[in-house]
């Protein structure tokens, strides 16, 4: 008998218009507001002065997050996954709860692993604090958030911590 | 002397071994691929018991192409909390072992290190 997959549960979309709008719509934004694209495609997004006013969900995404790496890979992602958006934006508010005071950045990764093929968003608080430190406060945003809302992102999400 | 037989856990105590050695000596030549292999061996020693695991309770087979996502998978079955911590700490595996490009420091291994422990400890419980 073969393992089948878990049903996931209802999730209600972002609604999103055609791929190619969508893309373009949102690397203007980036290019726009924050003009720092390196040749790897790397955004540093610590700055905020754009004068375009994009989507809310993913104004709120791109203005929270201080380092997309390969954003133009991570914006595609997010279109075929706009289900995730909602979460990585809820995600801003629930770390900035538990690691008040020692998170440094914020950041988007898309990872993948090369034996599988298979891609994921790996939303990453970066902080100053010790292992220790950081160990008890995200026990208390899984306990508190994480695990519930890990059921909803098909497992093309993650949450984690890395140091300074 | 007679030799014992190995276990996945001889993993975690070699991780732990290496990571002692590198809070003595954090210039230790070969603390980048030490940090690696910590990382790689504290996942294994996680997988395997889950392996062991599932395979106890005999209520899954596994087959095919990506064989640790379907022990992770099917570990959420029986503990979702036990299957975002072995989810994790696969992905960081993967990190140690294909994306060179990804750094690791002394902080981020004692973390993932603790968390594999804890995970081992939530296996064995329920095992």
């Amino acid at each position: 008998m073969s393992f089948t997959n878990v049903t996931s549960t209802a999730i209600e979309d972002t609604h999103v218009e055609d791929k190619q709008s969508f893309y373009t719509r949102i690397w203007d934004f980036i290019k726009n507001s924050f003009g720092t694209i390196d040749h790897t495609g790397n955004v540093d997004l610590s700055s905020t002065t754009g004068e375009t006013t994009p989507d809310r969900y993913v104004e709120s995404l791109f203005l929270n997050f201080a380092l997309v790496s390969n954003a133009n890979e991570i914006v595609s992602f997010l279109y075929e996954n706009s289900f995730l958006l909602p979460i990585v934006q809820e995600a801003v508010g629930e770390v900035g709860k538990y690691f008040e005071g020692v998170e440094e950045d914020l950041r988007l990764r898309l990872f993948e692993d090369p034996e599988t093929g298979d891609k994921e968003i790996i939303l990453i608080v970066v902080v100053n604090t010790s292992p220790d430190d950081a160990l008890k406060r995200f026990e208390a945003l899984r306990q508190n958030w994480w695990l519930e809302e890990f059921d909803k992102t098909q497992w093309k999400m993650s949450v984690d911590v890395d140091f300074v | 002397m007679s030799e014992q037989q190995f276990t996945w856990s001889d993993f975690l105590e070699l991780s732990n071994n290496f990571l002692t050695e590198l809070h003595d000596n954090p210039k230790d030549a070969l603390t980048r691929a030490k940090l690696r292999t910590i990382v790689s061996r504290t996942y294994y020693a996680c997988y395997h018991k889950a392996l062991r695991l599932l395979e106890k309770k005999q209520r899954f087979e596994f087959d095919g192409p990506g064989y640790h996502k379907q022990v992770i998978e099917a570990m959420s079955y029986l503990n979702k909390d036990v299957a975002e911590r072995l989810k994790r700490l696969h992905n960081a595996r993967v990190d140690a072992d294909y994306h060179a490009d990804v750094p690791f420091n002394l902080s981020k291994v004692d973390f993932i290190v603790e968390q594999g422990r804890m995970l081992y400890h939530e296996l064995r419980e329920i095992y």
